[in-house]
């Protein structure tokens, strides 16, 4: 896998899928218990099962060192750290793991434009 | 209420159309080319939401021959050719549609470049893309292209 190819696969199988519900948490209140469930299996389990943070490093071992490269590591190790509380429900919690997918979105994305262009 | 046409190979989308959907749309799953063509046929739908990547669907589902491609496209290299077919299935399965005469707005979630949107919508018309699953952003693209 070149490093493009390693990039959009980052953006997509890892970015896009751990922001998926994060993204469209209402702004404004507690996270809805309803959502809750759907932000823990996107924040902890890939489509296929694999976690998040799994799938990055061993995606990420293709590519140079990037400063993007390791905000999202940062991000997804903040998903983890946090995992007990998310999947508790705390909304504090939540909150803090939909910023670090957001986060890890973006940084992915914006690495996977550079390297295609 | 409108149709909306969901083409996956899992069930991401379909689960995020009805969650984050659901008040503007009724969701017609499709996981294949195949799927999608009959869903176009009945139900009907008024818009399509398509996956690019259909990186977990067996082979034998996938629209495209790698065989072919492979000799045509990647100097006879036919993993890699069947690994740009999943990667490229949303859009065969979308020319499929658009060649059986279904001409509705397609959005895809995926971060394209300027350039490869613009050569989507030269072959394809009416298409969007949004870079991320934003179902205000999804609608929006859905309208403008309405």
């Amino acid at each position: 896998m070149t490093p493009a190819e390693a990039a959009a696969a980052l953006a997509h199988d890892v970015g896009k899928y751990v922001a998926r519900i994060a993204r469209n948490v209402p702004p404004h209140g507690p996270v809805p218990d309803a959502l809750v469930p759907l932000l823990v299996a996107d924040l902890y389990a890939l489509p296929g099962g694999e976690r998040p943070s799994a799938r990055f490093e061993a995606l990420a071992a293709a590519l140079a060192e990037d400063p993007r490269v390791e905000r999202a590591r940062a991000g997804l190790w903040t998903i983890d750290a946090l995992e007990a509380a998310v999947r508790a429900g705390e909304d504090d919690a939540c909150r803090r793991a939909c910023a670090a997918a957001l986060e890890v979105e973006a940084s992915l994305r914006e690495l996977a434009a550079e390297r295609r262009a | 209420m409108e149709r909306l046409l969901v083409i996956e190979d899992g069930d991401e989308y379909e689960e995020f159309a009805r969650l984050f959907l659901a008040d503007r749309y009724e969701v017609v799953p499709a996981r294949s080319a195949t799927e999608a063509l009959a869903a176009m046929e009945t139900p009907g739908a008024d818009a399509m939401l398509i996956d690019l990547r259909f990186e977990r669907a067996d082979e034998a589902d996938l629209l495209g021959d790698a065989d072919e491609m492979a000799a045509r496209l990647f100097a006879g290299d036919r993993a890699r050719a069947a690994r740009w077919l999943k990667e490229q299935q949303g859009t065969l399965i979308l020319g499929a549609l658009r060649d059986a005469g279904h001409a509705q707005p397609a959005v895809f979630v995926h971060d394209f470049p300027a350039r490869r949107l613009a050569n989507l919508r030269a072959l394809y018309g009416r298409v969007g893309a949004v870079p991320s699953f934003d179902a205000q952003a999804i609608v929006r693209a859905l309208e403008r292209l309405a």
